[in-house]
């Protein structure tokens, strides 16, 4: 670990040493007691008081009181840490040997079930599953240097994938970035990224348009990711990174601990806190549900309920996300 | 001949302010890549007259004569879709120049496609791709949307069928040795960890193999017809060439002499649905990536090469001939009185400054379009290079 500390501080050099742009260093310090500790993060893909299944119908949700069945629940999880009463703050290092992670960023699969054919290969992922999906995971893995000395109060994750590999090729991406791969169905290829977050819902009876009579859809999807990215300049010039995108929308979670020591508690995602403001069963443009541009009239609610900015609302009301992400006990439901 | 004069020239002022900016700037961030050394050289045949420079070649994808044959065949090849019914040819025929005669073409699902099939002509060059979408700098970026897009579907690839369609494309015996001679570097590059890796960069290169500067305009073979035309185009009067500059007849060109890149996109007042500009959605162009209100209706200007083969016109077919795109022009815009999406695009606020109408006579708009006729190049849509290589025809699409 002090061998790790001395490369954070020369690549951090070589950072402030560079050109301008945006330096986001994390200063973490240890004491002579942290011990490198394996844990295991576990999260639950909840709709209110009922963890998620495939091919299951929930009921009573948003503002129409919806019944939906789920077609996608899927979402990549990056830098988690721990942060301490002192507002230290601790890395989990993700285990790159655990399926479905590596050492930056992490994809979490709550689909339960899948159809899979006599090679192994999954054909079709939850809808009309009957076994169990071999990419389904809950839970990262991983280690951080705990100090018995010093108290744990909270736990900090970033929904997304990290701004440099969001925009890197996907077919010889480390998985679970690789397309084909784990990450097939979580890619924004023409929005040049990964979907940060895919949950699509295919609600009982139609989805309708207030304004055209004639339109009906059927599922009600949410897909977070960047958005207006323009990097084509720079990606036809060796060695230049791409240009920001104008709405990174990157979801930062901020969990306290609530007392619950390691292995005593999970993370729980609550879809029907997410959509508590939408109406399921209706779509007033765009595409049916929210797919994060500016102008979707579905993700004004949504991105609130992220503690996202949106267009032009700043959402800057404390951190209203834990409503959606809550840490709950572990052998809760 | 060598007498066309390359490059528009437009805003060189500015550009030479803005570079200088960028100079005294970041230089670690922002130089451009100028390699003269490189400029003529490829482990690639391309086939250029002397005075076209090369295109940039992906530094993790140069080019091959084994790559590109590969990407040929599995460029015709419809075992490359979810039910082995459409290959990339299907909407990309190479005697209409690679596009497909439809205003806009349906996927493997028979889901509709919002914009045009586009012709692949000299696509190397282009520095960004498809209609409006400024996040596409390299063709292998490009491919991964028919293939793997969900929105809309094009080749229908998923999570539930890659690898049934990959095992396909390993049960075609001439793949062994086409892969085994396009990555010699690899011990097993069908079937190993980069297949796919493989299969769209080898597609990159064939369709960035795809060269076509053999037409009468290359030649100076043009009817005095077609050469009242060029003049006309190249006119202050018709503006055309701001726009459709250059050896490909578009500002959206890259090569490897070029040092500073910009990245351009034009409304040309096809819509103004509500008054404001706006573009029926969800082809609003530009806007649709970036959701910058200033980028309604922005879309990249086509290049001009074989246009005439190309038919119907804009980003979503919805202009019938030449004449009819001329005329669009000539008024500044287009008015429609009728659904579907009416509205009088000639005001559109977005609307680019070299969209001024224009005031021209039939006989001076046939003498464009001979000059745009002039353009085509019989040796590229008859090239063997470019044709569908499968002679055993069960499986391999039999789209023209």
């Amino acid at each position: 670990m002090v061998n790790k500390g001395i490369y954070c501080l020369i690549a951090g050099g070589v950072l402030l040493s560079g050109c301008g742009g945006s330096s986001s260093s994390s200063s973490t310090t240890e004491s002579d007691t942290a011990e490198l500790t394996e844990l295991t993060i576990p999260f639950k893909a909840m709709v209110d008081s009922d963890q998620m299944t495939c091919g299951q119908t929930f009921t009573g949700l948003g503002t129409n009181s919806a019944s939906v069945e789920f077609e996608d629940f899927r979402m990549f999880i990056s830098n988690p840490r721990f942060v301490t009463d002192q507002g230290e703050e601790i890395p989990f290092n993700l285990d790159a040997d655990a399926p479905g992670q590596n050492a930056q960023v992490a994809l979490l699969d709550f689909r339960d079930k899948a159809e899979v054919d006599e090679n192994g290969a999954v054909t079709d992922v939850c809808v009309s599953g009957t076994q169990d999906n071999p990419g389904y995971k809950d839970y990262l893995k991983g280690t951080a240097a705990l100090d018995p000395a010093k108290s744990i109060s909270h736990l900090k994750f970033t929904i997304g994938v990290p701004f440099e590999l969001n925009h890197a090729s996907q077919t010889d991406a480390e998985e679970p970035l690789r397309n084909p791969g784990y990450a097939s169905g979580m890619t924004w290829n023409w929005q040049n990224g990964y979907k940060f977050m895919a949950i699509d819902v295919l609600p009982t009876g139609e989805i309708t348009r207030p304004a055209d009579p004639d339109w009906t859809g059927t599922a009600w999807n949410f897909h977070l990711g960047s958005t207006g990215c323009e990097v084509v300049v720079s990606d036809l010039t060796d060695g230049v990174s791409p240009e920001p995108c104008a709405a990174d929308n990157r979801v930062e979670v901020s969990l306290p601990l609530s007392g619950y020591g390691p292995g005593a508690y999970a993370i729980a995602i609550d879809y029907a806190a997410l959509v508590s403001g939408s109406n399921l069963n209706q779509d007033k443009g765009e595409k049916a549900g929210c797919m994060s541009f500016v102008d979707d009239p579905e993700c004004s609610s949504v991105f609130r309920n992220l503690a996202l900015p949106y267009g032009g609302e700043e959402n800057t009301g404390g951190n209203p996300n834990v409503e959606v992400f809550k840490i709950v006990e572990l052998s809760a439901p | 001949m060598i007498k066309r004069q390359l490059g528009a020239g437009i805003c060189r002022p500015a550009l030479v302010v803005a570079l200088l900016i960028m100079l005294t700037g970041c230089l670690e961030q922002s130089r451009t890549t100028v390699d003269d050394q490189g400029a003529r050289v490829s482990g690639f045949d391309w086939g250029l007259p002397d005075h076209i420079p090369l295109p940039r070649e992906p530094e993790d994808n140069p080019m091959t004569e084994e790559k590109f044959q590969l990407g040929r065949h599995l460029f015709y090849d419809t075992r490359l879709s979810s039910n082995g019914t459409i290959s990339c040819s299907s909407c990309h025929h190479q005697d209409k120049a690679f596009s497909d005669g439809l205003a806009q073409a349906s996927g493997a699902t028979g889901e509709r496609h919002p914009r045009n099939s586009q012709a692949l002509v000299n696509v190397a060059w282009n520095n960004s791709l498809t209609w409006g979408n400024p996040s596409l700098g390299t063709i292998e970026k490009q491919i991964m949307i028919p293939l793997f897009g969900d929105d809309p579907i094009e080749h229908g690839l998923n999570e539930g069928n890659h690898e049934q369609v990959l095992r396909n494309l390993q049960a075609e015996p001439v793949y062994a040795s086409l892969f085994a001679e396009a990555f010699p570097e690899q011990s097993d590059p069908l079937a190993g960890d980069l297949a796919w890796d493989n299969i769209v960069k080898a597609l990159g290169s064939f369709v960035r193999g795809l060269v076509s500067f053999d037409s009468d305009f290359d030649r100076g073979t043009m009817s005095e017809q077609a050469l009242r035309g060029e003049r006309l185009f190249n006119s202050e009067r018709l503006e055309c060439f701001h726009c459709h500059a250059g050896y490909n007849f578009t500002d959206a060109t890259t090569d490897r002499l070029t040092t500073f890149n910009t990245v351009l996109f034009h409304n040309t007042g096809l819509y103004n649905i509500d008054g404001l500009g706006a573009y029926p959605s969800p082809n609003t162009g530009r806007h649709e990536v970036t959701g910058n209100p200033g980028h309604m209706g922005q879309f990249r200007a086509p290049g001009l090469r074989n246009v005439a083969l190309t038919a119907p016109y804009n980003h979503d077919g919805s202009v019938d001939t030449l004449e009819d795109v001329i005329r669009n022009y000539a008024a500044g815009g287009r008015l429609r009185v009728s659904p579907p999406y009416p509205g009088d695009g000639r005001m559109n606020p977005y609307k680019d400054g070299f969209i001024v109408s224009f005031s021209i006579t039939e006989s001076e708009i046939q003498d464009l379009v001979a000059f745009l006729e002039s353009l085509t190049d019989q040796a590229f849509i008859a090239n063997p290079r470019f044709s569908n290589p499968w002679t055993d025809n069960s499986n391999k699409d039999l789209t023209p």
